[in-house]
């Protein structure tokens, strides 16, 4: 049975044994278990749903951050279909690491995804006989400059740029396959791989790429909560230099009618992101709900709005963004509302559930929206629809073929 | 008063006067004088529009470079219906080299627009001082066409090609200061070679120098009433090129005696080999298929021609070529009222996506079932979805974004 191994570059949700204790003692720091190890944001989430899926057909290895590793003693090994390995996520952070190295010897398929530089030096230079599998559906070039932005200093940032972007792009060329999320995506690697000379004058038929959108999990109430006559909106998960949640929050501060609640705005380990930028600025507004929790299961409380909603700058990486919380919304039977330059738009499966404003006119054309709340009130049949087109086993099923293919597991 | 230049890499719609000769010989060998100095092509027509349209700013003094090869002498030219100045270089000289003769007309202009079709002026527009504003016009994704276009050629004639190719485009790339794309889809492309080529970098977070100007379309006052057949009469949409199949049509008309196929245009002279290739099965002097008719090249596609048919058709192989094609000429019989039944995942579906009736969707697969269900339905193009298409995409309209980006200078 084929190897498969995939570097997840962050934590993933490892279900902990109710003896694991509460807190973790790294660096002379006090963290919580929770917080540290089982966590997930988007990162960690996708890696996991490829582990469940890859692991019906191969022997499947997920690398977690040392960082994010609560000990196998801590560990509720059988809730999980897959192995876990940590490692040195500093040793293997935009440099060669000889541990990450001996690990990946193993394996004959390595998935790595373009976020955080994490294994880049190590996956490109492995050996030809090994299968890499780049997961580009976060495309780093577009979100790394945002990323960059939470450097004050433009040399800092022209520093970082030089030294890591030729990593990705070695990393990019050897790449037997990438893997996009949304069409946009697909066609910026297309043109990335031809002048990267990836590609030449051979490649007029198809390319080394395939599209694995993210994938959502039928979690449709059985009934709605709502508790309000208002129409209720969530915006839902942490705040990223690339979002612009305050002219939602002023458009909506005096709204008799619309109510936003801003919900587990903090990021699980990167505290001080939403400490540092935002947290004064909605600490000003009276009346607006925002918690910064992360929420474990946020089925309930999704639940008890009428829709989410997003509103992200009008930046290059909103054009390529394949937010996972929309579709975490969506999984809960949540429309989503955003502003316009998702390329979401454009996929054709999620028209229905989805809402297109302008970031120029929020209050005006949420009102329009939302006038009526039969609007928002999407029949469960356009979710079924999405929910078995979007399955994550469906969705994955090119990716198995692929692998099944192009190594010796084929049954 | 800022001056423009319009580079044209192929001939032009030029206006003839009547006394041009039909006919002129280089030595033995006849050549038709319009098809030379007048036709219709792709590239040419691009130039000539954007010269035209531009040309209408009295801000603007617009050139559109001619090869000389595709010149006529003046005296042939119709100057009173062309409203900005013409001028013919040497196309040998440009093409994959630096000209002098081209460097001498262009370094002294604020403007220069330039295509990235066939090594035109690349060398040329790449060095050409700070003060020109460089527009790349990459309306036609040469990187997905280009690999199919030299499928005809050698292995090694294509290595060669394609890496002095590839350095020459991208350094064009790195000097323009805006890039035109023609459909959604090549935006994104084009910014995944701006990244690579580090065009782009940590300071493009908020916009890339592209502008959005499709392959428009004239303004049409009255439309030719389709004549009632019996059959079922398809057009094929312009030339054939390597990229199309049509093999997978005949195949099929051979099962479906109802419909009927014009190959008009036939055959394009790089490629007489090929064509003869396709029709040589299907045709011979004894037996004339009756529902395929293949035609010279003399053809002018027109309202005349388009009114005689049901539908145009064009069908490409699944290329990356065909992922960001634009195909003008399926967009000229949409201006005259002709549905077009083509490739199912075109980007023409996503950019004419507020027209419900102009263009139909068919594969090389199910290409049977589709002549059967079209044949039944028989598609048409409404008047309010005409009207749409001429708001969204005439010439004036289009290129509006890039006299606007001009002015701004």
């Amino acid at each position: 049975m084929s190897k498969i191994v995939l570097l997840s570059p962050d934590a993933i949700r490892l279900p902990l044994l109710s003896s694991a204790p509460e807190h973790k003692e790294e660096n002379g720091n006090t963290f919580n278990l929770k917080d540290k190890c089982s966590r997930a944001t988007a990162l960690g989430q996708r890696v996991e749903h490829f582990a469940k899926g890859l692991s019906q057909y191969f022997d499947v290895t997920v690398l977690v951050p040392d960082l994010n590793y609560p000990g196998k003693e801590h560990i509720d090994s059988n809730k999980l279909c897959y192995s876990i390995i940590p490692y040195n996520w500093f040793g293997a952070n935009w440099q060669y690491s000889k541990e990450l190295a001996d690990i990946l010897i193993d394996f004959d398929v390595v998935i790595i995804p373009t976020t955080t530089g994490t294994g880049f030096k190590n996956v490109a230079n492995l050996s030809k006989n090994k299968l890499v599998i780049i997961d580009g559906w976060v495309p780093f070039l577009v979100e790394f400059p945002c990323a960059l932005l939470s450097y004050n200093d433009e040399q800092v940032r022209k520093e970082h740029w030089a030294k890591d972007v030729p990593q990705y792009m070695e990393l990019m060329r050897r790449a037997n396959l990438i893997l996009y999320a949304n069409d946009a995506q697909g066609h910026f690697y297309e043109g990335l791989s031809i002048c990267l000379g990836k590609l030449d004058h051979n490649s007029y038929k198809k390319l080394p790429i395939m599209k694995v959108p993210y994938g959502v999990e039928n979690k449709y109430p059985s009934h709605k909560i709502k508790s309000d006559d208002k129409i209720k909106l969530i915006w839902y998960g942490s705040i990223y230099p690339w979002y612009n949640p305050f002219p939602l929050a002023e458009a909506v501060k005096d709204s008799k009618t619309i109510l936003v609640d801003f919900i587990g705005l903090d990021h699980p380990r990167f505290k001080n992101l939403y400490k540092t930028k935002y947290k004064e600025i909605f600490e000003e507004y009276d009346g607006i709900k925002y918690t910064t929790n992360y929420n474990d299961d946020p089925s309930v409380m999704l639940y008890e709005y009428d829709a989410g909603i997003i509103i992200a700058n009008d930046w290059l990486e909103n054009k390529y963004s394949n937010r996972c919380r929309v579709f975490d919304m969506i999984s809960h039977g949540l429309p989503v509302i955003m502003n316009e330059g998702s390329p979401l738009f454009a996929e054709e499966v999620l028209n229905p559930v989805l809402f297109k404003i302008s970031s120029d006119n929020i209050k005006k054309d949420l009102d329009k929206l939302c006038e009526n709340q039969e609007n928002l009130h999407i029949q469960k049949e356009f979710f079924d629809v999405i929910y078995e087109e979007l399955s994550w086993n469906k969705i994955l099923s090119p990716l198995i073929n692929y692998i099944m293919e192009n190594t010796n597991a084929k049954s | 008063m800022k001056k423009v230049v319009v580079l044209s890499p192929s001939v032009s719609p030029l206006p003839l006067v009547n006394t041009a000769p039909e006919i002129i010989k280089d030595g033995n060998i006849k050549i038709n004088f319009k098809e030379l100095f007048s036709s219709i092509t792709e590239p040419g027509v691009r130039a000539w529009k954007i010269a035209e349209i531009l040309s209408a700013d009295k801000e603007l003094e617009v050139t559109l470079y001619i090869p000389n090869s595709n010149f006529p002498k003046n005296e042939y030219i119709d100057f009173s219906k062309i409203p900005f100045y013409i001028q013919p270089y040497n196309i040998k000289a440009a093409t994959w080299n630096w000209s002098e003769e081209l460097d001498k007309k262009l370094k002294d202009v604020d403007f220069v627009i330039v295509q990235t079709t066939a090594g035109v002026g690349f060398q040329n527009c790449t060095v050409l001082p700070g003060t020109v504003n460089v527009i790349v016009d990459g309306y036609n994704p040469i990187f997905a066409e280009m690999p199919c276009k030299l499928l005809s050629s050698s292995k090694i004639y294509r290595r060669i090609f394609w890496d002095k190719f590839m350095s020459q485009y991208v350094e064009l790339l790195r000097r323009a200061n805006c890039v035109l794309y023609a459909n959604d889809r090549q935006y994104y492309y084009y910014e995944g070679q701006f990244f690579s080529i580090k065009k782009l970098d940590w300071k493009a977070f908020q916009f890339s120098p592209l502008l959005k100007v499709p392959f428009g379309i004239n303004r049409i006052k009255e439309t030719q009433k389709h004549q009632d057949r019996k059959e079922f009469s398809l057009l094929w949409s312009g030339s054939i090129h390597l990229w199309h199949e049509p093999e997978k049509i005949l195949e099929q008309l051979e099962l479906l005696p109802n419909v009927e196929i014009r190959f008009p245009c036939m055959p394009d002279i790089k490629y007489s080999k090929f064509h003869h290739n396709i029709f040589k099965k299907y045709f011979n002097t004894v037996d004339d298929r009756h529902n395929v008719t293949v035609s010279s090249g003399n053809d002018t596609l027109n309202s005349d021609l388009y009114s005689q048919y049901d539908s145009g058709i064009l069908l490409a192989r699944d290329w990356l070529e065909e992922k960001y094609s634009i195909r003008s000429t399926v967009l000229d019989m949409l201006s005259f009222g002709l549905p077009v039944l083509l490739n199912k995942g075109n980007p023409l579906f996503d950019e004419l996506n507020y027209l419900t009736d102009s263009i139909y969707p068919i594969s090389s697969n199910t290409i049977y079932n589709d002549l059967i269900n079209y044949s039944t339905i028989k598609p048409c193009v409404s008047k309010e979805s005409l009207l749409k298409l001429q708001e969204q995409l005439s010439w004036d309209v289009v290129i509006k974004p890039l006299l606007e980006y001009i002015k701004r200078f």
